[in-house]
This record gives structure tokens, C-alpha cells and sequence, in this order.
């Protein structure tokens, strides 16, 4: 176990460089020059000159790559253009947010999804499945920014249970917190909750109908003890997968989700630094979520080998 | 324990519909039966003959939406009265199950459940039925490993399915079967899908333990071969339907029904060269399909059309203790 991780651990090393260094290009290749940002039209040849080379924009991408892996190794990941602030400083405001809709959107997701799934193969081709199984197609769907405002009409505007959008950390003031964070949960976390049912139904039918199960009828257990000690624990190992699969998804949904409801999270990060021109803080926030992604898809495969005993890790 | 000696299971007519149309035949028909305690009635037929769907509807796990049980089945559970397992509410069937009649299953290969470990699958019964505590079950689901032969059991019980042979899982379920010490234990081809030195370990195991804890077997195989050495009484089925019964030597020295024999034929001796193998030719009707008179009549060498094919035989008792359904069993005894 603990060697499967560290060979996991060394082996996100190459891939991190080569991500990092992909977007890396990416940004630089994008429309738009930083300096004009910065100077605006009036600058002299000679200004621009001077801030390209501070900005080391007059060297090859790989260069200027090789400079910013350096620093970042020292944990300088330099300043914003726009506000002179440190980038590190941004990052540490910023994780915590996209971490805690990252998370609660996960949760939300398996919560609904889960019993649901279980409930239409239970019920299976009578009128819950069918309903959850319409549902889920409506789920998977609907775009991300199509929830939110179906969301803010219904809580906002209409019911006026939830304020609209705004951002509060958690430790702060946790109700309020956890108030502003429904929605933008929800927006994340309900399309996801229609994969996660979908798979869960179909491997919960396909289980259900599994030898072992007629053994612990026969042995006299209650049918919640078939469904949830028997059937659910093999079921939810392709569900683990599927969660794995749709972690990107996950990342998509949040830097909509942080946009639409003014959460300061990574995804708006890198978002408003791509529309200023200001590359640092995107770059930095690339990085982080790049590291997240590799380090999801870690705990998906652990925990995979922890539900399936066939796996030997 | 209680070491019955009387009638553990008394069926009567037990019939098996699947499917709800109106006017579907029964897969398994007006099947009757006696299990006694201490001992071991081997269910005989081919495959498809209802031998499972007869077991299962006993404990009422077929599906009930897509199937119909008719009949009576009283089972006497040693202390208190006899109930009629087929006409048993849910709760009061999941009761028995696993505790006073418990059952194994053919696959042993999938019959486990891989999500759980050993110790815990042998010793989920008495926690269900006995309210044992996690360590009291996996403290006695390790002294069931033992006696069924698993070496090193508490190792054992902390592993799971995939990590024992095919032989090792059939002993695990057996003793997930017979650590409540039921009254009745229904076994569904146990050793089929084993090799011959593993299946007559297991066959040598599952009589050891019936002979020490006087349980009542009924024991479902195809194979006729392995029937005189675990079975005092012996049914045969074919088509849904009981053929012929009788105790164990009776049929076996003297089978009068033409399907017990072509079976009997079929069995691969030591003292007969193996190209004489009789099979018996032709396959097994669909249950549901109809067949005028005997239903064994298209296969059966001794068909005379106009007797055989217009009337259905009833099961005739010979002399108390064998009876046989077919209408020439006087002449060809003669014969
Ligand atoms: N769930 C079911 N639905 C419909 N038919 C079934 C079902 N289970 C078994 N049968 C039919 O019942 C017949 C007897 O099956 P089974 O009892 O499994 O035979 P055996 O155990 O003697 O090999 C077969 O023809 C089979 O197709
Ligand atoms: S009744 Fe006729 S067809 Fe049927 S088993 Fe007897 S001899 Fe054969
Ligand atoms: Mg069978």
C-alpha cells in the first residue's frame, strides 16, 4: 500500500512537468500581450523593451518556463501585474474555497445520487426508476450555468431562502458559510448526481442478481441487510470509477459555479487573469488544480482497492 | 441439539408456475416428498428436470412477482409446532432461513460474496438469528472452518473468496450452512462443479457432519453415482414431474421406471468398459411445454403408442415403501 502510493506519488513528478508546461504555452500563445495590458497604448518602444525583458517575454516559452519552475520550486510564484499582490498570498485565500465547493458538491452528489440509484433498481422499471432515470438524462444535460439560475430563481429570487451569491470562509461564520454554498453545490454536485445514479442503478441491478445474493437470502438476512451490507459494497466499486472519471467535470462545474455566485475560488482565478492579461496568478492557480486533479485520481484508485478485495495494491 | 428421527419435511403437490398468463403449465408438478431426520433424500434428474426450482420454492426464493407456488410443505422445526413453509409470511420465512433450514448452492465460485471476508459470510447466520456478538460469530465461524477442513482457519476467516480454490469456497459455504445446526439442509448440486477427489471429500464431509448434528438432507444431484453412497431415499424427477421413489438400495437394485434405468445406465462403472455408456437419447422436454400422456414417452424405449401418449400414469405405490409413474412397470418387471 503505502509503496503503491510513493511509486504513485514519484510517478505525478514527469506528469506535473509535462502539464504545467502544456498550459504554460498555452497561456503564453493566447491573444493579447501582458505589457500593453500593463503600459496601455500610450508606451514608448524603449518602455516596452525594457518590461518584456523583466517579464523575461523575449525568451523561448522553454526558457521562460525553466525560470518560472524555478521559482515556483522556491515557492515564489511572483506577483499580479494588476494588483502587485503576492501570488502565494492569492493562493492561500483562494484553495480553501474551490477545496470546500469541490468537496461539497462531492458530497452533495453521492448523497442524491447514491440512494437514488439504489432506489430505481430496487423499484427497477416501475415508476421511481423511471422518474429518476428521466431525471438523471435532464441532469446530465443541462449545462452548469443553466442549474445555477434555475437555482438563484428558485432560492433567491422566488423563495428568498438563500442570498444570491457571495463568499464568506467557513471558519468565519459556518451558517452563513454553508448558506452561500448550497447553490453553487448544487450547480456542481447535481449533474454529477445524475452519473453517479446511473451507474449505481445499473451495477445495483446487476448485483442484485448475483449468486451471492440468493446465498445471503438464504441465510436470512433483512432486505436492507442484502441492499446495503451485501450489495451496495460491490456495487459502488464501477460507481468509485465513474467518480474518478468525472472528476475534470468536477473542475469545469466549479470554475462555472465560482463565476456565476462571485466565489473567490481558483476557477475565478484563473478566469480573471486570463481576461487582464495577468499570467502569474493563472498560472500558479493551473498548477494547483493540475496537482488536485492528479492527487483525486490518487484517492480514487485507493479507495478502489479498498471496496474491491481482488485488487492487490 | 435436538436429534430428530421423525418427518422433518412433509410435501404435498407442490407445483412451480412462472410467468402469470393464464394457463401456463408448472415447471415443477405435484411434487411430494418426505424429509426425515438423520437423513439424507437425494433429489436425482437431469438438468432442467426442476430439481433447483423445487428447493428454491421451499424457501421461498424464487422471485414472487414472476412465480406461483402451489401445495403445502409442513416442516417440523424440532421444538414447537410444524409450519407450512409454503404458506409462511415473509418475516417468519426469514426466520427459518439459515437457522432451522439452510441451504447450498451449486457455484462456488460465485455463491460468496467477494466483498466480504470469510469468517464473516460463515458467521453472519448466528449473528442474524442468535444475536452474537462480532466476536462470538467469528470466534465459532472459525471452529466451523475447522470441522469442514479449512486449514488454518483463523488466518482463513480474515481472507476473502478470491483468495481459496473452488474445493475450499464449497467448504466454506457448507459451513456457513450448518453452523446454526439446522434441522433441515437443502443442498443444490454441492459438489457438481468440482473435480472427483474434491467432490468426494466434500460428499465424505457433508455426511460427517449430518451424521454428528442429525440433520435431515435433501441432497439435489444429476449424478446417480454419487447417490448410494450419501442417500437413504432417493426421487426422481423428470420434466417437473417425480417419476419414481423409493429408498436408496430399492432403486438403485431394482429401478422400475425406464427413465431411472437409462440414468442408472449412464452412470460410468469401474466394471464395465466405458463404450457401453447408455445415454439417453434425445433431450429434456421444456417444462412448460405440453406432452399427452407420459411425458417421458418420446424418449422412452418402451413406449407403445396408443398406451403411452393418450393417458398420463399416475405414481403407483408398489409394496409401501417405492413407487413408480409408469403404465408398463408390471410387464416390463416380467420382462
Ligand atoms: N426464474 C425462472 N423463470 C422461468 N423459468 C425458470 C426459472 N427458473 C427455472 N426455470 C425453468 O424451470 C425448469 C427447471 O429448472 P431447474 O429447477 O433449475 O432445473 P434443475 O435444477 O433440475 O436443473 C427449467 O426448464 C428452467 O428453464
Ligand atoms: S409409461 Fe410408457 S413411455 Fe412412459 S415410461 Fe412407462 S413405458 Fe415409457
Ligand atoms: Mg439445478
Amino acid at each position: 500500500m503505502l509503496t503503491f502510493i510513493l511509486r504513485r506519488l514519484a510517478f505525478l513528478v514527469p506528469m506535473l512537468l509535462v502539464v504545467t508546461f502544456v498550459i504554460f504555452a498555452l497561456i503564453l500563445l493566447l491573444p493579447g500581450d501582458p505589457v500593453f495590458a500593463i503600459l496601455g497604448d500610450a508606451a514608448t518602444p524603449a518602455q516596452i523593451a525594457e518590461l518584456r525583458q523583466k517579464l523575461h517575454l523575449d525568451q523561448p516559452i522553454i526558457v521562460q518556463y525553466l525560470v518560472w519552475l524555478k521559482s515556483v520550486l522556491t515557492g515564489d510564484f511572483g506577483r499580479s501585474l494588476r494588483t502587485s499582490e503576492l501570488v502565494s498570498d492569492m493562493l492561500l485565500t483562494r484553495i480553501p474555497v474551490t477545496v470546500e465547493l469541490s468537496l461539497l458538491s462531492l458530497v452533495v452528489s453521492c448523497a442524491v445520487g447514491i440512494p437514488a440509484g439504489v432506489i430505481a433498481a430496487v423499484r427497477r422499471n416501475q415508476w421511481p426508476d423511471l422518474v429518476f432515470s428521466t431525471a438523471s438524462l435532464a441532469g446530465i444535460a443541462m449545462p452548469y450555468f443553466w442549474t445555477g439560475i434555475l437555482l438563484m430563481m428558485l432560492f433567491s429570487v422566488h423563495l428568498r431562502w438563500l442570498p444570491p451569491s457571495g463568499y464568506i470562509p467557513l471558519f468565519q461564520d459556518p451558517l452563513m458559510s454553508l448558506k452561500l454554498m448550497i447553490m453553487p453545490a448544487l450547480t456542481v454536485g447535481l449533474p454529477l448526481s445524475a452519473v453517479i445514479m446511473r451507474q449505481t442503478r445499473n451495477s445495483m441491478v446487476q448485483v442484485l442478481s448475483q449468486d451471492y445474493i440468493r446465498t445471503a437470502e438464504a441465510r436470512g438476512v433483512s432486505p436492507m441487510g442484502v441492499l446495503f451490507l451485501h450489495a451496495l459494497r460491490n456495487a459502488l466499486i464501477p460507481v468509485v470509477t465513474v467518480i474518478g472519471l468525472q472528476i475534470g467535470s468536477l473542475i469545469g462545474g466549479s470554475v462555472v459555479a465560482e463565476t456565476m455566485f462571485s466565489l473567490p475560488g481558483l476557477g475565478r482565478m484563473v478566469i480573471e487573469g486570463i481576461f487582464q492579461r495577468d499570467f502569474a496568478p493563472v498560472q500558479a492557480a493551473m498548477l494547483i488544480i493540475v496537482i488536485g486533479v492528479l492527487l483525486a485520481n490518487l484517492l480514487t484508485d485507493l479507495s478502489y482497492a479498498v471496496l474491491d478485495k481482488r485488487v492487490k495494491i | 441439539m435436538t436429534f430428530q428421527t421423525g418427518n422433518v419435511l412433509e410435501v404435498e403437490n407442490l407445483s412451480v408456475y412462472f410467468g402469470r398468463l393464464p394457463g401456463s403449465l408448472p415447471v415443477v408438478r405435484e411434487v411430494s416428498f418426505t424429509a426425515v431426520g438423520g437423513q439424507t433424500l437425494a433429489v436425482v434428474g437431469e438438468s432442467g428436470s426442476g430439481k433447483s426450482v423445487t428447493g428454491l420454492a421451499l424457501l421461498s426464493l424464487l422471485n414472487r412477482g414472476l412465480s406461483k407456488v402451489t401445495g403445502s410443505g409442513n416442516f417440523y422445526p424440532g421444538s414447537g409446532p410444524p409450519v407450512d413453509l409454503l404458506h409462511l409470511d415473509t418475516r417468519k420465512m426469514r426466520a427459518l432461513r439459515g437457522d432451522r433450514v439452510a441451504m447450498i448452492f451449486q457455484e462456488p465460485m460465485t455463491s460468496l460474496n467477494p466483498s466480504l471476508t470469510l469468517g464473516y459470510q460463515v458467521g453472519e447466520a448466528l449473528r442474524i438469528h442468535r444475536g452474537a456478538s462480532r466476536r462470538q460469530a467469528r470466534a465459532e465461524a472459525i471452529e466451523m472452518l475447522e470441522r469442514v477442513g479449512i486449514p488454518d482457519a483463523p488466518r482463513r476467516a480474515d481472507s476473502y473468496p478470491h483468495e481459496i480454490s473452488g474445493g475450499m469456497r464449497q467448504r466454506v459455504m457448507i459451513a456457513s450452512a450448518m453452523i446454526s445446526r439446522p434441522t433441515l439442509l437443502i443442498a443444490d448440486e454441492p459438489t457438481t462443479a468440482l473435480d472427483v477427489t474434491i467432490q468426494a471429500q466434500i460428499l465424505d464431509e457433508l455426511k460427517k457432519l449430518q451424521e454428528e448434528m442429525g440433520m435431515s438432507m435433501i441432497f439435489i444431484t444429476h449424478d446417480l453415482g454419487v447417490v448410494a453412497e450419501i442417500a437413504h431415499a432417493v426421487l426422481v424427477m423428470y420434466a417437473g414431474q417425480v417419476v419414481e421413489q423409493g429408498p436408496v438400495r430399492r432403486v438403485l437394485e431394482r429401478p422400475r421406471h425406464p427413465y431411472t434405468r437409462a440414468l442408472l445406465a449412464s452412470v460410468p462403472r469401474l466394471d464395465r468398459p466405458k463404450t457401453t455408456l447408455a445415454a439417453i437419447a434425445g433431450r429434456i422436454p421444456d417444462p412448460q411445454q405440453p406432452i399427452a400422456g407420459c411425458r417421458f414417452h418420446p424418449r422412452c424405449p418402451y413406449c407403445v403408442r396408443g398406451l403411452c401418449d393418450v393417458r398420463e400414469p399416475e405414481l403407483d405405490d408398489i409394496d409401501g415403501i417405492q413407487s413408480v409413474r409408469c403404465v408398463r412397470w408390471p410387464e416390463l418387471e416380467a420382462a
